[in-house]
């Protein structure tokens, strides 16, 4: 542990302090359009496994400032949005932060189930179809980073958003952008988000690929790779330093599909690039939701910013002389 | 015994590297035979013995006794007091590790005298007497001209046997235990209708050589024939070219490991046997080291790449960027020394675009500083090979001489020289280069740069 601690700690200082600028979630790197949440009402089948999406931000230690976690097109309606018949769907964003936020074991899973709501509320707000908020920005905070969890291996503190959807039926698309500022996205250096289930929709353009980066934390010799709902569009390959690409099952219609992959040695101490191409013909509003697991069963981060980079293949040519 | 002594015609051939020069130490106005190496000394067997002879001698000639002379010594001595006998005694022949001898000897039974063979052991540096007869020697057959293998385990001698080819034989005897084994004819590679005494069994080279009579139907004398156990035969017997063999007879060779230096018996230089010493400028090639092969056709393959997706990715080789080989594995021929970047090109598929470039490395093929020999990996019997040092690279040494060492006991000159092995077998070839410099003359020791390489002998 003591390892993992000092491991992780070089990495967030050395890479991701000098690396990081922006926490838009997604961020840029991911190209994914949107998070996804729908009502709880809907059925699984339009992509969402548990209606109920929890990401985490980090503060870098160094930063005493107020800031700001801003939601874009927080309600269920509009053009963004999924309709199922009309627009029913309520959902509600809380704000945590304080002691267990991050912590808590049930925090860091990936259903919405025990004391996943760990650490205090520090803002709560319920949306449901509301054209002032569709297409533009809604803004929680300011917020002092004392109030979040401090963990001594992110040397930083933890903030929490939960989003879930109360009633209805309907696809919430939304994104955060940890701020400076209320009405503008200004980005604090060094911070990043990371979630340890990601829930997405796909782009309407079998063009434009997406990414998301889970974290290969020491001591892991093997991952299982879930995916739900993912309809068979396309594929989904996996990327590392020492990876050109392999391939995972993918699920079809309202199913999950796991994988498991062999940790590498080079491996650990990197980024996972999990990339999703869509297939052709194109799968409209395709919505999917992922999650890894270590060979303990332990749920992995994906981090907005990978940790260490977007992982490169890196080979090693081999010459070998011949009578 | 006076059989040995006969003098006839030889045949020329062509080792010009070797120098064959007349002992004027030992070599007398009598005859001197069968000079071998015994530590820093040469013993050899002479006539030239005073107080030695015997007026009643049956043949009336002067006896023969074992002499010694050491190395820088111009005076020789006799190597043992307790060896004047009263009949002939030598020639000697030692084990490598000199604590073993074996030597023939007159011995005189009533009317009746024959040569014998006796053996003597060293012990605490003394040779300890009584010596021990050999259990072989056979009434009224004599046995004479005895040579040991290095380790002592096998006996050669000749033999006037009955049941031989004619003549003197030669015979072979192995020593089991503390016993010989019944002595056995070499057979019709070696042994003729004339005589074939004096044997020499070379430790490194495995060959047998002696002095043969009968080979040239008897009209060149006495010459120097070399064999070798092929396939539990001695093959047929190879007559030694120039110097070794001259128009006169030529009885015996003794050879140092290396063949570089040795003896020679020969009537070459007047009617006496004499003893000449063997020499040659071949230098000596110290720690030769293999030859490095210059490759110029690589398989190049990512070693990272355990799974090849065909579907996902289309990969090639670009080479300087300027050449592009399809494959995620290829096997390239580079074609000349130089450095080469070799980038393994991924093209995603899917994404119909070039990923970038992160698997690339450098391979430098250069030419290794080195004697090289160029010759076929396996030849075959009394073929002639062809050896070519002509690739040789050392950059900035002005090379005097290419010298040969071709494994066998032979040797040879010149930058591409021809030779013909004649036993099968794994021969190590070695070629030294000499450098031409300033100092070559208080250079003892010129060699520049040696290497070898081995080679295959198959039978024919």
């Amino acid at each position: 542990m003591r390892f993992m601690v000092k491991q992780l700690y070089i990495f967030i200082l050395l890479v991701v302090g000098t690396l990081a600028y922006a926490q838009p979630v997604p961020n840029v790197e991911e190209n994914i359009p949107y998070l996804m949440t729908f009502g709880h009402m809907a059925e699984t089948s339009w992509g969402d496994d548990d209606f109920s999406q929890a990401f985490f931000f980090l503060i870098p230690e160094e930063y005493d400032q107020p800031f700001f976690i801003r939601v874009f097109d927080p309600d269920t309606g509009g053009a963004i949005d999924e309709l199922a018949g009309e627009f029913n769907t309520r959902q509600v964003y809380e704000v945590y932060g304080g002691e267990s936020v991050w912590t808590e074991v049930d925090a860091r899973e990936t259903s919405p189930v025990g004391n996943y709501k760990s650490g205090t509320l520090l803002a709560s707000r319920a949306f449901a179809e509301n054209p002032r908020y569709d297409n533009s920005w809604y803004t929680f905070g300011p917020f002092n980073p004392a109030q979040g969890e401090y963990v001594e291996m992110f040397k930083g503190r933890i903030f929490k958003i939960i989003c879930e959807g109360v009633a209805g039926d309907d696809g919430n698309m939304y994104r955060y952008y940890l701020s400076t500022n209320a009405d503008a996205n200004r980005p604090i250096e060094g911070a990043n988000a990371f979630a340890y289930e990601y829930s997405f929709r796909m782009h309407n353009n079998y063009d434009e690929v997406s990414h998301i980066y889970p974290y290969v934390e020491d001591g892991t010799i093997s991952v299982k790779i879930s995916n739900f709902d993912w309809d068979t569009d396309g594929n989904i390959v996996v990327i590392s330093v020492a990876r050109q690409g392999r391939e995972v099952k993918v699920s079809g219609e309202d199913e999950w599909a796991d994988d498991e992959l062999r940790v590498l040695d080079e491996e650990v101490g990197t980024s996972f690039d999990f990339r999703f191409v869509k297939a052709r013909p194109l799968v409209k509003n395709n919505n999917v939701v992922v999650n890894v697991r270590n060979q303990r069963g332990e749920t992995m981060p994906f981090y907005t910013i990978p940790i260490g980079g977007v992982p490169k293949y890196k080979g090693e040519v081999e010459f070998v002389p011949i009578d | 015994m006076a059989l040995v002594l006969l003098a006839t015609l030889s045949v020329a051939g062509a080792q010009d590297y070797y120098s064959i020069r007349k002992d004027t130490r030992i070599s007398s106005s009598y005859d001197e035979v069968a000079a071998v190496k015994y530590g820093d000394t040469v013993v050899y067997a002479t006539q030239h013995s005073e107080g030695a002879s015997k007026p009643e001698n049956p043949g009336g000639s002067r006896l023969f006794t074992i002499y010694q002379l050491k190395e820088g010594e111009n005076q020789p001595k006799r190597f043992l007091d307790a060896l004047v006998a009263a009949g002939h005694n030598g020639p000697v022949s030692f084990t490598s590790d000199f604590n073993t001898m074996v030597y023939s000897q007159l011995v005189e039974r009533g009317t009746n005298s024959s040569m014998k063979l006796f053996f003597l052991e060293r012990v605490d540096g003394k040779w300890v007497f009584p010596a021990r007869e050999f259990e072989h020697n056979n009434d009224p057959y004599s046995l004479v001209t005895p040579a040991f293998s290095g380790d002592g385990k096998t006996l050669f001698f000749a033999a006037n046997f009955e049941g031989g080819y004619g003549g003197w034989d030669l015979y072979v005897s192995k020593k089991k235990g503390d016993s010989w084994t019944e002595p056995e004819n070499l057979g019709s590679g070696v042994n003729t209708a004339g005589h074939e005494v004096y044997p020499f069994y070379h430790n490194k080279t495995k060959q047998l050589y002696f002095s043969s009579e009968g080979h040239d139907r008897n009209l060149a004398g006495f010459d120097l024939f070399q064999t070798k156990l092929v396939d539990g035969k001695w093959v047929e017997a190879v007559k030694l070219p120039a110097p070794f063999n001259s128009l006169s007879d030529d009885f015996h060779a003794w050879f140092s490991d290396d063949l570089k230096s040795g003896y020679l018996t020969s009537n070459r230089r007047g009617g006496t046997k004499d003893i000449f010493t063997i020499q040659t400028d071949i230098p000596n090639f110290e720690s030769p080291e293999p030859i490095k092969k210059t490759y110029y056709t690589y398989k190049i393959f990512d070693r990272k790449l355990d799974t090849v997706d065909t579907e996902l990715f289309r990969y090639s080789w670009v080479i300087n960027d300027t050449l592009e080989v399809p494959g995620h594995e290829i096997i390239y021929r580079f074609p000349k020394p130089g450095v080469y970047v070799c980038k393994l090109n991924v093209f995603d598929i899917q994404l119909d675009t070039l990923l970038e470039g992160q698997t690339v490395n450098t391979l430098n093929i250069k030419l290794n500083e080195q004697a090289v020999i160029v010759c076929p990996d396996t030849a075959r019997v009394n073929t002639p090979v062809r050896f070519d040092g002509s690739e040789t690279y050392l950059p900035g040494v002005d090379i005097a001489r290419y010298v040969w060492d071709f494994g066998d006991g032979n040797f040879g000159q010149g930058m591409v020289h021809e030779h013909t092995y004649l036993y099968p077998g794994r021969y190590r070839v070695v070629l030294g280069v000499e450098e031409r410099t300033k100092k070559q003359k208080k250079n003892p020791d010129p060699i520049a740069r040696s290497n070898f390489k081995d080679i295959i002998v198959l039978a024919q």
